[in-house]
């Protein structure tokens, strides 16, 4: 699979387990371990959509920003690739507030943290089902992306992930 | 002396929009509106730019160094 859809298979098969790990050492609370909306910004294909939890008013974008490849020997027969990606995660302050006023905070934070442990568990490397692998994965810099009129809480992530020594056929 | 590209601001803007775009996209399937404002569109954009300037500059004080030692 292509990377961005390898980088989504990762956040999409490990998010429970990383969920249930922050919510068990108390970091995150129970509320906040559902599974957002997590796309491929390319994906527009019509009823595409219907594949995610629409009642969820959380998404996480996954937008490849570049790739770089270098030829480390002398003899140019193999291939390292290093990809940035930015993860946008995007949350609503919605009905499921309630009474709660910090709610768009705490589940944004609750998101990232989730995030963030999945990147840093899978930093030595995550393989697919269909045996696509990034060799590492490093969680950079983040920033804040707000929208208080639309009540849109947000964070960037930037993402590095790394393949080495693929052969030059 | 290398030339700062300020021309490339535009590139950026224009991915941005484009993305948002299909923020609008996703937005319709999934019933809330998640696009990215007018001010977080040129936000992210200067973003992108400031990170290209620095690699560009990066790059052409790396190849200054070389020349010099």
């Amino acid at each position: 699979m292509d990377e961005v859809s390898l980088l989504i298979d990762m956040l999409d098969s490990v998010w429970t387990t990383s969920a249930t790990t922050l919510q068990s050492a108390g970091t995150i609370t129970s509320s906040h371990i559902g599974k957002p909306n997590i796309v491929d910004i390319r994906t527009m294909e019509a009823n595409k959509g219907s594949r995610y939890d629409l009642s969820s008013k959380d998404l996480i974008v996954v937008f490849e920003d570049g790739q770089t490849i270098d030829y480390p020997t002398i003899g140019f027969d193999i291939r390292n690739e290093s990809y940035t990606f930015t993860i946008h995660i995007r949350c609503i302050h919605d009905e499921r507030a309630g009474t709660d006023a910090d709610y768009g905070k705490d589940r944004l934070r609750a998101l990232y943290l989730i995030c963030r442990h999945i990147l840093e568990g899978k930093r030595k490397g995550y393989t697919a089902a269909d045996g696509s692998k990034f060799n590492q994965v490093f969680c950079g810099t983040r920033s804040e992306s707000n929208d208080r009129r639309k009540r849109i809480f947000g964070y960037k992530i930037n993402v590095e992930t790394k393949r080495f020594a693929l052969s030059i056929p | 002396m290398f030339k700062i590209p300020t021309d490339e601001i535009n590139k950026y803007i224009a991915i941005e929009k484009e993305r948002n775009e299909e923020m609008k996209a996703i937005s319709l399937l999934l019933g809330a509106d998640f696009t990215f404002s007018e001010e977080e569109i040129i936000a992210n954009a200067e973003e992108q730019f400031m990170k290209a300037i620095q690699k560009k500059v990066e790059s052409e004080v790396e190849k200054w160094m070389k020349s010099v030692f």
